[in-house]
């Protein structure tokens, strides 16, 4: 868990953060966004207990980063926007040196080191010097030391930048592999779209000022957001939907209507044979997949009319 | 083993490092033995070449080993680890330079094998005293770099190292003696050999080196820190250089006021390095503000700049050198009893500062030192020289007034001057506060 009150940053003449709280829920993934200035750098460095706020807390599973940053460190994983590697060390050598600098006992270390190297795909690559890994693997290297000290934490600043669309794809991947894991993650990025492949939460600054934070659009255990669309037309559909006790929060979307459909795939396949039976042609029947791009440019456009108004 | 020790050792050490160092030191020695027979000659290369390499070079090992992590961009990793600051102190200071190491060691067994056989015991002060020496010089470099990353200007940082390295050694070089040769020296009274001497205050010295980079590591690792240290050194240097002043011993009140003069010049030189050396932006004097407002005492303590504790140290010591140096029977005329011309020169430090601090928030970051530096040249030395030939000699005793001949005269000046540089440092900080803008970083 983590949970931030009251967050403001300043650097000589310039706010970077501005009261910025917010909660972060164990096991998901949150995108941080924001135009460049926003103050994303700043945020990941401060919940890395790296640049100290003026005012605020931050608590990450119980600790106190502001007061105990050291502490805090066993706990979270960090990755910096321009982060380096010991070019002239093995792999090996690299995750080696991370692992004991954390404190891991001299002899777990060797496997520490094979174990967080087989999760990260770099099994093969331990003999290699990190000058002589491609960018895309010495990502990967940079991830396995912000890990290799099992953090149930990890925030990751501009992952992808630099990335060929192949070893972006792979970081998706494996973001969703440590999530599966229960870390929760923290990843900036501009790069919207990746981020919707593996984001289960938005938190949106601007101008060093939260403009939102909430879950995005996907299914739970409880309610799956539906996009339906028939022949008929969507009055005639929503109708046929309320008469669903499993359907709920029903919306007409232009010649779509969607719904939040309560249950597991059994539940889905009883309200479309409800929907046939009603005498209506489904043309489609899908999760809604937010655009995350979308979300974010209203959003952002939402906080510029507030604060115009 | 200390990981960091282990992976400058990983990136420091090859076997063919291992071979060459000792070969050229060996093959360096028997050349200039082939022109000169008498082993003098190499024992002055191997002098030379371990002032070169463990002194020279490894400050610049040692300092390298923080800037060069901030370079590539690995300091982050280090500053997340879990290693104490002594750990990544001693880690960096004998791990990134181990090939200095090797190579001054290599120096000193040669040093050692061409004495004479019977002076063996002889010579290990004079060989501790080199080690000594080094490490001060390694100490003191990695405190710089330290210091050059809090300012984020790693250019500065490299030029400080430079200077702090090429000052050591003047310093070392000038006061120092290789050669026990029979020598004395006075040191509140008792006699000791320069070299005996020498040797205990350089590890003493170089205590106190690896102990101030062991500070700075603190605060680059996020930990808090009470100036305690660095008011102990001031306290420790005074008593230093107390203990070579002409003052009898045995005069406690004479001893005494000679201590508080120390104590105020050390810790007006402390503040001095202090104020020009950490950057000067308006941020820590909210957090003490905010902690004073909250009652957090200790805090407000941890957040204060450096500069202000040794300011504070040397107003108490000039306050009681003040008090103390009234006596009529003795001159003020002296650096050991500046009675109140120790407050005046307090003073006028703190005029310095607070201009310091007004040209730091006035100008862009970077500016502000080069620019009260340029004033200061003007207020203390190009004015006082310009007023005389102008016919305006009367005006050169409000710019600099005779700290010595009238020093409470000096006093009144000065404080008027620090009143004016306080106010302007002050408005300063206010318009800067008022100015703060959004958006981040």
């Amino acid at each position: 868990m983590i949970q931030v009150s009251g967050l403001s940053y300043e650097y000589p003449g310039l706010r970077a953060l501005d009261d910025v709280s917010f909660a972060i829920a164990p096991g998901t993934i949150t995108a941080l966004v924001g135009p460049n200035g926003a103050g994303k750098t700043t945020l990941l460095r401060c919940l890395a207990g790296m640049d100290r706020p003026l005012t605020g807390a931050i608590v990450i599973n119980g600790i106190d980063v502001v007061e105990e940053p050291r502490l805090s460190h066993r706990h979270v994983g960090y990755l910096a926007d321009f982060f380096g590697l010991y070019a002239d060390l093995t792999v090996r050598q690299c995750l080696s040196y991370v692992a004991a600098a954390n404190g891991l006992a001299a002899p777990v270390v060797a496997q520490t080191v094979v174990d967080t190297a087989t999760v990260l795909g770099l099994g093969l690559r331990l003999e290699q010097r990190a000058g002589q890994l491609s960018r895309g693997l010495r990502q990967r290297v940079a991830i396995a030391q912000a890990i290799i000290h099992a953090p149930t934490v990890v925030l990751l600043d501009e992952p992808a930048s630099g990335l060929d669309p192949e070893a972006r794809y792979a970081l998706g991947e494996l973001f969703l592999t440590l999530k599966r894991r229960g870390l929760t993650l923290i990843v900036s990025s501009h790069i919207l779209a990746e981020l919707e492949a593996y984001s289960t939460h938005m938190l949106i600054l601007r101008g060093g000022r939260m403009v939102e934070h909430r879950a995005l659009a996907a299914p739970t255990a409880q309610a799956t957001r539906i996009e339906v669309v028939a022949l008929e037309g969507p009055a005639a559909l929503a109708a046929a939907l309320r008469d669903q006790a499993a359907v709920a929060a029903i919306a007409i979307h232009g010649s779509a209507v969607h719904c939040d459909v309560n249950g597991d795939e059994a539940v889905r396949a009883n309200v479309v044979k409800a929907i046939i039976d009603s005498g209506l042609r489904i043309v489609q029947f899908a999760p809604v997949v937010e655009d995350l791009q979308q979300s974010y440019i209203d959003s952002l456009a939402r906080a510029g009319a507030a604060s115009e108004s | 083993m200390n990981p960091e020790l282990q992976r400058n050792l990983w990136l420091e050490i090859t076997p063919h490092r291992l071979a060459l160092v000792p070969a050229v030191i060996v093959a360096s020695a028997a050349l200039v033995h082939a022109i000169d027979p008498t082993n003098t000659a190499v024992r002055s290369l191997s002098v030379l070449a371990f002032m070169l390499l463990a002194v020279l070079w490894g400050a610049r090992l040692a300092a390298n080993s923080v800037l060069e992590e901030a370079r590539e961009h690995t300091w982050d990793i280090q500053r997340m680890a879990a290693l104490s600051p002594w750990s990544m102190t001693w880690g960096k200071l004998f791990g990134a330079t181990v090939m200095a190491w090797y190579g001054g060691g290599c120096c000193l067994v040669l040093y050692l094998v061409t004495g004479a056989a019977a002076a063996m015991t002889a010579q290990l002060p004079a060989c501790l005293l080199l080690v000594a020496m080094a490490v001060i010089a390694q100490g003191a470099a990695l405190v710089g770099a330290l210091v050059g990353l809090r300012r984020g200007q790693r250019a500065q940082a490299r030029l400080s190292n430079f200077v702090i390295v090429l000052l050591v050694m003047l310093v070392l070089k000038t006061a120092f003696k290789l050669d026990d040769d029979g020598q004395q020296l006075s040191w509140y009274g008792e006699r000791f050999s320069v070299l005996s001497f020498s040797m205990c205050a350089a590890v003493i010295f170089a205590a106190w080196a690896v102990l101030g980079a062991v500070r700075a590591m603190c605060i680059e690792l996020q930990l808090r820190t009470r100036p305690l240290c660095w008011i102990g050194f001031a306290l420790f240097a005074a008593g230093f250089a107390t203990g070579f002043t002409a003052v009898d011993p045995r005069q406690p009140l004479a001893l005494l006021r000679s201590l508080l003069s120390a104590i105020t010049l050390a810790a007006i030189v402390q503040s001095y390095i202090a104020a020009f050396a950490y950057p000067c932006d308006p941020i820590p004097f909210r957090r003490v503000m905010q902690a004073l407002r909250s009652g957090s005492w200790d805090r407000a303590l941890e957040e204060l700049p450096l500069w202000v504790s040794s300011a504070v140290l040397a107003l108490v010591a000039a306050l009681a050198a003040t008090i103390a140096g009234s006596a009529p029977a003795l001159t003020n005329e002296r650096l050991d009893n500046l009675g109140a011309s120790a407050f005046a020169l307090t003073l006028m430090m703190l005029r310095d500062v607070a201009l310091l601090i007004f040209f730091s928030l006035q100008l862009r970051r970077g500016r502000g030192e080069a620019t009260t530096l340029v004033y200061l040249a003007v207020l203390d030395g190009l004015l006082p020289a310009l007023l005389p030939r102008l016919g305006l000699e009367g005006l050169v005793g409000l710019l600099l007034p005779a700290f010595f001949a009238a020093p409470m005269t000096a006093v009144a000046i000065m404080a008027i001057h620090a009143a004016i540089a306080a106010a302007l440092a002050i408005r300063a900080y206010r318009t800067t506060m008022g100015t703060v803008t959004a958006g981040g970083g």
